[in-house]
């Protein structure tokens, strides 16, 4: 049995046509999954709707082995984490410990406890030596470092990251990947994004467009679909692109050029 | 670049003041308050008020931040104390040296034309000398009221008498006297405990009353995510009057009808920033297994200390003498 | 047009008379109309901190500024001086019979130098799309109008026209961030200024921006100013980089001479586009003479062909 399970999942907001149409899914334990599709296709939703913020109008969602109801809706939020794509309006606390308190304190933990998840989880992410520090004094990196450690503190099986870098500076984005690549085999991990380098790392691809998901698979296997990924507006790699363009060249050493470019996708 | 925008009055020293439980401090101001209004003797409230500067000279911080306090509402005592000495004709005129004081005022034609000079050099003196606005504002009063004692040449409009009565300077002296030690007790707290933790108290002291326990949570959560996010909001707002500013906006110039244009061409994205924070954070609480009052547990428990139950004791004391001197009808 | 920095700083002051320096003896000069620039550096190297200086949006604490446009057939001046506290402003049409004063509306300065924040929702404010791009010239040019006139210029340019009916607040990101553009560009701007344009955008959208930033730069002769940490931006459009650390301009040049000067990639922290990557690894790989500073797909398709091409041999 799969961790989460996703059946015949149908979701649409009133305002506008962004949706989720009958999606389909199911995620391993322990795996690192990510989710690829442009801004609308469907995949922000998606994760709204796998945490229970958004109501499925029709379909059915299991994370190991819980149906998410109105009722289980508390527990599978033990189980199920996520780190959105804004730091600063998902930091709650006036200060760094404060933050990574704030989801402790919901679930009634003793302070004693408390003090000693904190310290553990913020140095695992770097930042116990800011535990006074406010939101403001933060970089875009250090809050979401933060917003990892707030999660993590409450132990859940999957953590769920949307977006989680796209608004980070680069030496943002290597702190927080880098906690990220940390946690591999440690968490389910479901990775949100539209850089396909990220996905390159991942145990297992989903594209999904208009609300589908169009294809799934290992990085390899998905890739070499480069029409499919054109179609739902993904920039393809830069190595792929000049491998397309040398395999419909004539130039020497062609296999040579076309082995490197290939080793150079996915060697990374 | 980020300037910290502080918020609040809070001022980082390390005093005892500082170290007490906020519960403790926020109880113990809010009960002293209200024997200071029981009390109706001057000579009982100067002690208080010596009595509270003594403590404000513990806390380490400058006394002139706390006559920076007493700023705002300078104008407003001075006025009433005016006017209670003016109008009020209750008891005896205050004799000094056996003399009334009372005072005759004649308005003539040349010192109307001197006090409405009187006037255009004050705003003209605010133009090049910025500081000391109230002061200056009281010397020109008294040059007026002087002038009309004094300068009595050429035919007269009017003629009025003011006489000071012992009850009017009394409750003038009263007034005067009670407001300041409420302002100081307040600013006491303020400056020697953070927004947050006045927040904590709050919650705290409500906390023994089941039946207000989930409304008071609710409030203490909006207010801790309301500290949290104006330092934010004012940068946001900083950054939209800049955006603007770089498409002509600009409030120096324009006639009215482009100002108020101006107005909501900065409200509308305030607003829309908002509530787009505000989704993103309701959201974020919620996947964070907040339910609204609901029981939480606090990282920062408050714990009284030997200092708090010290000034329990020196409350409880306090008030029992408010009580007994006034049943004695001393105070 | 020209625009002139001489050692400008500005600084915060910071507890007991220390200084907290955001920019520093910053000297820049740009006076070609087709420049591209590029502004590269770390999070709080002072790159936002620059570009406002530049709009006078944030006044210089010490140095001196000067910029002139052609305005009605004059070329007018707009000179800002600052030592500490004070600073004087003063606005000629030749430059020679400069007078200071302490205080002048450097407005007319904000029409010729459009400064577009990262994230629209800082200015978008209108009912429709229309009547938000008028709002600056709106502003500027005092007529309704022509104001209007120029909106619907600018829309069609930008190829947004569908939208100008439409509630700015439903559009998506892309669309939105070129309706913020357009409500700048309406105003005729000689000089573009974008911080960070391409952040929250999707790939597709991320393209079609910046080719009509390149149109604007080479069709439309406008200097173009982005702020930005994507290297494929830079490699692939800027003309010039300049290069901020700690608030100083360590590097300004092309950016060939800046990928291939190591001590300012290196200081700096900075990456290299994924293209020169690629082809720096092919050159190790297969070890052949390729030149690496390539910039898109087609020149380094060009520069594997020239190596490696049939009609070579």
């Amino acid at each position: 049995m799969s961790l989460i399970e996703v059946r015949n999942l149908y979701f649409r907001y009133n305002s506008s046509d962004r949706a989720v149409n009958g999606v389909n899914l199911d995620i391993d334990k322990g795996e690192f999954v990510c989710i690829l599709g442009h801004n609308g296709s469907g995949k922000s939703t998606l994760a709204k709707l796998l945490v229970g913020l958004l109501e499925a109008r029709k379909g059915s969602i299991k994370i190991d082995g819980i149906e998410l109801n109105e009722d289980s809706v508390d527990e599978i939020r033990k189980k199920i984490g996520i780190v959105f794509q804004n730091p600063d309006n998902q930091f709650v606390g006036i200060t760094v410990k404060d933050d990574i308190a704030f989801g402790l304190e919901n679930r009634k933990v003793e302070k004693h406890e408390m003090e000693e998840l904190i310290d553990k989880y913020s140095t695992m992410v770097r930042m116990n030596e800011f535990l006074d520090r406010n939101p403001e004094d933060l970089s875009g990196g250090e809050k979401q470092r933060v917003a990892i450690a707030g999660i993590l503190a409450i132990n859940p099986e999957i953590i769920i990251f949307d977006e989680a870098t796209a608004m980070l500076d680069p030496k943002g984005v290597g702190e927080v990947m880098e906690v990220i690549n940390s946690l591999k085999s440690k968490k389910t991990i479901i990775s949100i994004t539209h850089n396909l380098n990220e996905a390159i790392m991942a145990d297992k691809v989903i594209v999904m467009n208009e609300g589908k998901v169009v294809l799934s698979g290992k990085p390899n296997e998905v890739f070499e679909n480069i029409e499919i990924l054109k179609n739902s507006k993904l920039d393809i790699l830069d190595s792929m692109k000049l491998l397309e363009k040398v395999d419909n060249s004539n130039i020497n050493l062609k296999e040579e050029v076309k082995t490197a470019l290939w080793e150079l996708t996915y060697q990374k | 670049m980020n300037d910290r925008i502080v918020f609040g009055q809070y001022i980082n020293k390390d005093s005892w003041i500082h170290r007490l439980d906020p519960r403790c401090k926020i109880i113990t101001l809010f009960l002293m308050m209200i024997g200071i209004f029981l009390i109706k003797n001057i000579y009982a409230l100067l002690i208080c008020l010596g009595f509270i500067l003594l403590v404000v000279l513990t806390t380490k911080i400058p006394l002139h931040k706390f006559l920076r306090s007493f700023k705002m509402i300078a104008m407003l005592l001075i006025f009433t104390a005016f006017f209670q000495i003016v109008f009020n004709t209750y008891g005896e005129i205050v004799k000094v040296n056996g003399y009334d004081l009372t005072y005759t005022f004649t308005l003539t034609y040349l010192n109307l034309g001197i006090g409405i000079l009187l006037i255009v050099l004050y705003f003209l003196l605010g133009k090049i000398f910025r500081k000391f606005r109230l002061i200056q504002f009281l010397i020109f009063v008294a040059l007026i009221f002087l002038s009309e004692a004094f300068i009595l040449i050429g035919p007269s409009i009017v003629s009025y008498t003011i006489s000071i009565h012992e009850n009017g300077l009394y409750t003038a002296l009263m007034v005067l006297l009670r407001v300041l030690n409420l302002i100081t007790l307040s600013a006491l707290l303020t400056f020697t405990t953070k927004p947050t933790d006045l927040n904590g108290g709050i919650e705290g002291i409500f906390k023994p009353f089941k039946f207000m326990r989930k409304g008071v949570s609710i409030f203490a959560m909006m207010m801790s995510i309301a500290l949290r996010f104006i330092p934010t909001l004012l940068n946001e707002t900083s950054k939209i009057l800049k955006a603007q500013a770089s498409r002509g906006v600009d409030f120096n110039d324009g006639s009215f009808k482009d100002k108020v244009m101006q107005i909501v061409s900065l409200l509308v994205p305030m607003f829309v920033i908002s509530y787009k924070k505000a989704e993103d954070l309701a959201n974020a609480m919620e996947a964070r297994g907040y339910i609204p009052g609901d029981e939480r547990t606090r990282i920062y428990e408050l714990k009284y200390h030997i200092s708090d139950i010290l000034v329990y004791i020196f409350l409880v004391l306090f008030l029992a003498a408010i009580i007994v001197l006034k049943i004695g009808g001393i105070v | 047009m020209g625009i002139n920095l001489s050692e400008v700083n500005l600084a915060y002051l910071k507890e007991k008379k220390q200084y907290k320096y955001a920019i520093k003896d910053i000297n820049l000069r740009i006076d070609n109309e087709d420049e591209f620039i590029a502004i590269v550096g770390h999070t709080g190297s002072g790159k936002s901190t620059l570009v406002q200086v530049l709009n006078n949006l944030l006044v210089p604490t010490f140095g001196h500024i000067s910029i002139n446009f052609r305005e009605n057939n004059n070329d007018v001046y707009y000179n800002i001086k600052a030592s500490g506290k004070k600073v004087k402003y003063a606005i000629s049409k030749d430059n020679i019979n400069v007078k200071y004063k302490a205080r002048v509306s450097l407005k007319a300065l904000r029409k010729h130098i459009g400064l577009v924040f990262q994230f629209p929702e800082y200015q978008i404010f209108e009912e429709t799309v229309l009547k938000d791009i008028m709002f600056g010239p709106k502003n500027f040019l005092r007529d309704e109008n022509k104001a209007k006139e120029e909106a619907i210029k600018i829309a069609e340019m930008m190829n947004i026209s569908d939208l100008l009916d439409k509630s700015p607040f439903m559009l998506s990101g892309g669309q939105m961030r070129k309706v913020a553009i357009a409500g700048i560009l309406a105003s005729k701007p000689e000089v573009l200024v974008l911080d960070e344009p391409t952040v929250g955008l999707d790939p597709i959208a991320k393209r079609d921006l910046l080719e009509f930033l390149k149109y604007l730069n080479e069709v439309e002769h406008k200097t173009i100013i982005i702020i930005t940490h994507d290297m494929d931006v830079v490699g692939e459009y800027a003309k010039r980089t300049i290069v901020l650390n700690k608030g100083c301009i360590m590097y300004d040049g092309s950016k060939d001479e800046m990928f291939k000067n190591d001590e300012v990639i290196k200081t700096c922290n900075l990456n290299y586009p994924n293209i020169v990557k690629i082809l720096a690894n092919l050159k190790k790989k297969l070890n052949i003479d390729l030149d690496i500073y390539k910039y898109n797909i087609d020149d380094a398709f060009k520069e594997l062909n020239r190596v490696l091409g049939d009609n070579h041999e």
